[in-house]
């Protein structure tokens, strides 16, 4: 180590990287010492991970990264980020362990083989300005596996909704509802509510049996809180409907609330469809305009009033047709997606006005493809929308110069089990805080 | 246009345009309570920090005229990238940390958000340790309690990007 011939002798031996630190700052003539907003202002910069891991540096780094003016903080840069350059994508898809050639899938996903079978939550940041001629968009997967027996098949797991990098999961099977953050990793299932009874006795005529009908998931802007909302139908033995019931959880709550319903609707699970946009949830459902006749539409939420809504859909889009559909966020609106059958599909594009405040009218702004595509997933960017193909692989379509770019991911089930959501960062726990 | 004259802590002698002087609320608050022909002395503020802080002034109004586009107004992203990569390669993190606290000191809005961001890029792969060497911050924690931290979120830990 080589002293200056001023530095005093007396002094403690210091590393080589402190004493050149010391040196720097005090050739600086002063003393920088950063203030606890301008620590606080780079930190609500960093990505979950580092910030979990810097939890440890000092008590007080701890205490501003737990406090909620943080995590607001961090939440708005995650939202609002000028200098991002990737867009980050959830998907929900099966993967399968342990496979040695290609025609084993195929037996394992027709033995049901869950040991051999996993279902994954998988981050992905993609790249936004990918104009290059490469074919493949990459990123870095990172993997969440979702536990059994919440993921015991495929298509028995749901992403309910998701809203401020909180995913809310469904399994319709058993019933059970998870909300998790999978940017720090947290998971926890909800309790189960008094509204849903126990299996009937299939000897018990007289009984009534629930059924979760639906399960949505947004915010609440008025009372700044995350909800949940389900609503259950209710049959006796001999299939007679009773009305159904509506519940909402909320997460500073922790608990379950019963609310009032006024509307039957009957909605019915449609790949790529449920979608929350600015407090609003969506459904697909069938309505009952008169006795006997029911209709196609959009059965609705509304987080912050608590109330149901049905809105029509245009005219001709029917399943019974043949017309798949599908609603994305699409420029700042509510889109509905509409295409035939099998083979290369066109997709009409349908944006919903509420401008004028009257919900269900819609206009039809675009026509993409002919494309070789299985289902639509997100549009992840206005102009680029990504896709299921026939064998699972997941691209990115660009409607404006038409082509196609691989992402590093596949499923292994029916494309229509994959879904994907355009998410942000946030440190937003789903857990109880202690005390 | 006026220039403003700024006198480093070093002794260097600095003219600036009146316009890149008023983005700094600290030289603002200066002119409006002296005049405008006295130098304005800055204690705590280097001649390398000077010459850096002129530089982000130059290369923003460089880079609009290039893009054709405000500087942060809009989500442009080639534009900041090509504006980071070129402020960011001769800054070592340490020089960067008191730039940061130099450019808080001076109340430069614009040129805080962009240095703030650099430094998250530069510290979101760094360990502990080198995090608390960069920031001055002595360890605070009993040995059971860092422990206990890093066993919760063990996998926040790890991974091929967590810089030695």
């Amino acid at each position: 180590m080589k002293w200056k011939p001023y530095r005093p002798r007396q002094r403690k031996l210091e590393s080589r990287e402190q004493v050149d630190r010391g040196r720097k700052k005090r050739q600086m003539g002063k003393l920088c010492k950063l203030s606890e907003e301008m620590v606080g202002q780079f930190l609500s910069r960093l990505p979950p991970k580092a910030l979990m891991r810097f939890k440890c540096i000092h008590k007080s780094w701890y205490n501003l990264i737990t406090s909620p003016s943080f995590i607001a903080k961090n939440l708005s840069n995650s939202k609002n980020n000028k200098f991002a350059s990737t867009t980050r994508i959830l998907f929900k898809r099966t993967v399968l362990k342990d496979i040695k050639d290609k025609n084993e899938i195929f037996y394992v996903l027709r033995d049901n083989n869950n040991d051999r079978r996993d279902i994954f939550l998988s981050l992905l940041d993609l790249c936004n300005d990918n104009d290059g001629d490469d074919q493949n968009l990459h990123s870095v997967v990172d993997d969440l596996i979702v536990p059994l027996p919440f993921s015991i098949c495929p298509f028995s797991l749901q992403i309910a909704g998701h809203c401020d990098g909180l995913i809310c999961l469904v399994n319709i099977v058993n019933e059970e509802v998870a909300l998790c953050n999978p940017a720090i990793k947290e998971f926890k299932f909800l309790p189960r509510s008094s509204l849903l009874l126990p299996r009937r006795h299939p000897e018990d005529d007289d009984g009534i049996e629930s059924d979760v009908n639906a399960v949505g998931f947004g915010y609440d802007s008025k009372t700044q809180d995350y909800k949940i909302v389900r609503v259950i139908t209710y049959i006796t033995g001999i299939a007679y409907t009773l009305p159904s019931k509506a519940e909402v959880y909320t997460l500073s709550s922790h608990s379950w609330r019963e609310i009032k319903i006024d509307k039957e609707c009957h909605v019915f699970w449609t790949p790529s469809f449920e979608i929350h946009f600015r407090g609003i949830y969506y459904w697909s459902a069938l309505t009952y305009p008169t006795p006997g006749a029911d209709k196609e539409a959009i059965f609705a939420f509304d987080m912050s009033e608590e109330t149901f809504e049905e809105i029509p859909i245009p005219d001709g889009i029917c399943a019974r047709d043949g017309i798949i559909k599908f609603l994305a966020v699409w420029k700042e609106s509510v889109a509905l997606i509409s295409c035939k059958g099998d083979g290369p599909k066109s997709f009409d594009i349908w944006v919903m006005d509420d401008s004028s405040g009257i919900k269900g009218s819609w206009t039809k702004h675009l026509v993409i493809g002919p494309i070789e595509c299985e289902i639509p997933l997100v549009f992840w960017k206005s102009d680029e929308l990504l896709l299921v193909i026939s064998d699972g692989r997941v691209v990115s379509y660009h409607l404006g110069n038409k082509t196609i770019k691989y992402l590093p991911i596949h499923g292994v089930e029916d494309p229509q089990y994959i879904q994907a959501v355009v998410c942000v960062n946030s440190m937003i726990s789903v857990k109880k805080t202690k005390g | 246009m006026k220039k403003i004259s700024v006198r480093t802590s070093d002794g260097q002698e600095f003219e600036l345009e009146e316009n890149l002087a008023m983005e700094s609320a600290t030289i603002k608050t200066s002119l409006d309570a002296f005049s405008r022909d006295d130098i304005i002395l800055l204690p705590n503020v280097n001649s390398w920090e000077m010459v850096k802080i002129i530089e982000f002034f130059t290369k923003v109004q460089e880079l609009e005229t290039k893009f054709g586009v405000k500087f942060m107004e809009k989500k442009e992203g080639r534009f900041l990238e090509a504006f980071q990569a070129e402020f960011d390669k001769d800054l070592s993190d340490d020089n960067l940390y008191c730039l940061l606290w130099t450019v808080d000191y001076l109340g430069i809005e614009v040129l805080l958000e962009n240095l703030c961001h650099l430094m998250a890029e530069r510290t979101k792969n760094k360990t502990v340790e080198s995090c608390r060497n960069l920031f001055g911050v002595q360890h605070d924690y009993t040995p059971e309690e860092e422990a206990e931290i890093r066993e919760d979120y063990s996998w926040a830990f790890e991974g091929p990007e967590i810089e030695e």
